[in-house]
């Protein structure tokens, strides 16, 4: 966090934090000036300090005056559901019970909110997921809502001559499975909810355009046609960047 | 009959002192690469500015990341090594419609006096460019000086509780 964003060196405490009756009281001496960049490197030398340091950075960006939060998520579906961890009568943790997933779930969910304003982005993944049917439904109920709302983010439509229906169509709600509880209450129980965008392929101008830097870096042996772009575009399902990378760039041929 | 002397190989032993010491198997593993001195130098190719993100005449081009932003990047774990960044000189993406639409929104919420907060899940196929559209998300976000906090992995984070992404020097 610190070597990521130089601005937070220019930001600086607003109170004392070794004052006993701030709001956040540090039992580590720190200067009352000290700025948030090294502040965040005191945190990252001592664990034990971390999360309360954590917390105070936190606390210091929500003020007015204070640069705008973007918090990333990758792999939602790993933090929707048990983690690895047990608690000492065995009993399975959830992942919502973890501190940095606590925090990061009760802004997507809406319940803590950015007072300057600022951006929460979760993505899915497709490759390395688990199984997590809650996160399926519910997130195949925010889109059908969404579908239904004209302010809502431009999910994008299948690209012109794409196959259709859609292969991938989430799953209704069936009244004869348990799902886990706690993915609803992040996504689907505070109204409004997240939005949900859909990412879809690449329409061939686009594809032309990575190609042609590809062929012009020298990774792609051919003369980019309208022919070999159709092509590629095709054999990628329909422009999906990660196929047609496998398809062109990655290949060993 | 006259016994043919065999000789037994020795077993080869690596020397305790040359084996990786711990941590450099996984560091290998994990590493990014960024640049590719193979690759060919592309001519012409302009570099990423706060307003070419949402700039729809530059929609199919693609555009490189200027060094101060890759360097930030790197740092927020941004790059996977799963992704092909290494085949290339040097770390470039393609301004695609979803690009531009978040342009316009980071534009749209940088402005003074604006508190908008956004919630988003990004769903879709494999390979589609989700975690690719976190990456140019957060690129916008540096450009406009916002504070960026990346939790790249969730299967880490839900394994390992501790403060995200605070690097030490």
């Amino acid at each position: 966090m610190m070597r990521a964003n130089p601005i937070l060196s220019t930001i600086k405490l607003s109170f004392d934090p070794s004052d006993p009756s701030s709001p956040n009281p540090i039992p580590v001496p720190i200067p009352a000036s000290i700025s948030l960049s090294r502040l965040a490197l005191l945190g990252a030398q001592d664990l034990d300090l971390a999360i309360q340091i954590f917390n105070l950075i936190i606390q210091e960006l929500g003020l007015p005056g204070r640069p705008r939060l973007l918090i990333c998520l990758d792999g939602l579906a790993h933090a929707m559901r048990d983690s690895l961890y047990k608690t000492p009568a065995f009993k399975p943790i959830h992942a919502h019970d973890l501190a940095i997933i606590r925090w990061f779930m009760d802004y997507l969910s809406g319940t803590s909110t950015l007072p300057n304003g600022g951006m929460v982005l979760a993505a899915t993944s497709g490759c390395n997921t688990p199984r997590t049917p809650a996160l399926d439904v519910a997130l195949g109920e925010l889109e059908e809502a969404q579908s239904r709302d004209p302010l809502s983010p431009p999910s994008q439509p299948a690209a012109p001559g794409s196959p259709s229906p859609n292969p991938w169509k989430p799953p209704n709600r069936d009244p004869a499975a348990t799902y886990d509880p706690r993915v609803f209450s992040v996504l689907l129980d505070k109204k409004p909810g997240p939005k949900v965008q859909r990412l879809a392929g690449l329409t061939k101008p686009e594809a032309r355009g990575l190609l042609e830097y590809w062929a012009r870096s020298g990774m792609l042996r051919q003369r980019v046609s309208d022919n070999l772009v159709g092509e590629k575009w095709t054999l990628s399902g329909g422009g999906v960047v990660g196929e047609l990378e496998r398809a062109t760039v990655r290949r060993l041929g | 009959m006259k016994k043919i002397p065999i000789k037994k190989e020795k077993k080869v032993i690596v020397p305790r002192n040359m084996r990786p010491k711990p941590g450099e198997r996984k560091a290998m593993r994990k590493r990014v690469v960024l640049s590719n001195a193979n690759a060919l130098t592309v001519e012409g190719m302009k570099e990423i500015t706060a307003a070419s993100l949402a700039d729809t005449e530059l929609q199919g081009q693609v555009l490189s990341i200027p060094g101060s932003i890759v360097d930030q990047l790197r740092a927020v774990d941004a790059f996977k090594p799963t992704q092909s960044w290494g085949l290339f000189r040097q770390p470039a993406m393609l301004i695609r419609d979803d690009t531009i639409h978040y342009g316009k929104l980071f534009e749209a919420m940088s402005e003074d006096g604006v508190k908008k907060t956004v919630r988003r899940v990004l769903i879709g196929e494999r390979g589609c460019g989700k975690t690719a559209m976190l990456l140019q998300a957060m690129t916008m976000a540096f450009f406009k000086d916002w504070v960026v906090i990346n939790l790249p992995d969730g299967m880490f984070h839900s394994v390992t509780p501790r403060p995200p992404q605070v690097p030490t020097d």
